[in-house]
């Protein structure tokens, strides 16, 4: 890991196309404004770890389509169109 | 689009970036999920469905680099989100924070991640029906 220090207002360069900068210092925050091509996501760490762990969470055996299926149906005829009727939007 | 159709998602899923090409069967008379199947780990397999139909007011607010990136010409994406479906099939849940945004017209395919939404990883599909209702 490359570490680097800076102030308020200075900037990091990665791949001569993104751009970093150091907007605010607050107390334990940082507020950083990142400058990218479309092409490039930039994500929280932690949401996109939340994302990979689901996604290999959900990885199903197609048995279970089936039976998924069938509840979803049986929910269908009693409660109506739609998974929920709580009203939420 | 056809029942089957074999979509390529250039970056693969989140945390699964070598899974580029899947199988989507959309849903069939059986019921509202359909099936993503990788055509390169057969033993990989994911149950998908429209997220429009149990969380009408869901929006994917995409920025206009992810349109870019995404190559969205003229035609509205489809939207899919996974479904976990665990042993009990009504404990269900789908991921509305990663949805799978496809080309319809291409078939290019990708998992956007929400950030900045109070979506839930893991929406109930089949929470129970409050008391006021129940009249």
């Amino acid at each position: 890991m490359l570490i680097l220090t800076r102030r308020p207002r200075q900037r990091i360069i990665i791949d001569r196309r993104i751009e970093v900068t150091v907007l605010q210092v607050q107390g334990d925050s940082v507020r950083l404004g990142i400058s990218a091509p479309p092409q490039i996501e930039v994500h929280r760490q932690e949401v996109l770890a939340a994302v990979m762990a689901e996604n290999r969470s959900a990885v199903t055996p197609k048995e279970r389509l089936g039976p998924g299926n069938a509840a979803l149906q049986q929910w269908q005829r009693e409660f109506g169109k739609g998974g929920r009727h709580d009203g939420s939007p | 689009m056809k029942t089957r159709r074999s979509l390529t998602f250039p970056t693969g899923l989140v945390g699964l970036p070598e899974l580029r090409r899947f199988e989507l069967t959309l849903p069939s008379r059986e019921g509202p999920l359909g099936w993503l199947q990788s055509l390169e780990e057969p033993a990989i397999g994911f149950a998908v469905a429209d997220p429009f139909w149990f969380k009408p007011g869901y929006e994917v607010h995409l920025s206009e680099a992810e349109v870019q990136r995404l190559g969205l010409g003229g035609d509205p994406p489809l939207v899919l989100v996974i479904v976990r479906i665990p042993e009990d099939p009504a404990a269900m849940t789908a991921n509305l924070v990663g949805p799978l945004l496809i080309n319809p017209a291409t078939g290019a395919g990708c998992q956007v991640v929400l950030e900045d939404t109070s979506y839930n990883l893991r929406e109930s599909l089949l929470s129970p029906v409050p008391a006021r209702s129940l009249c």
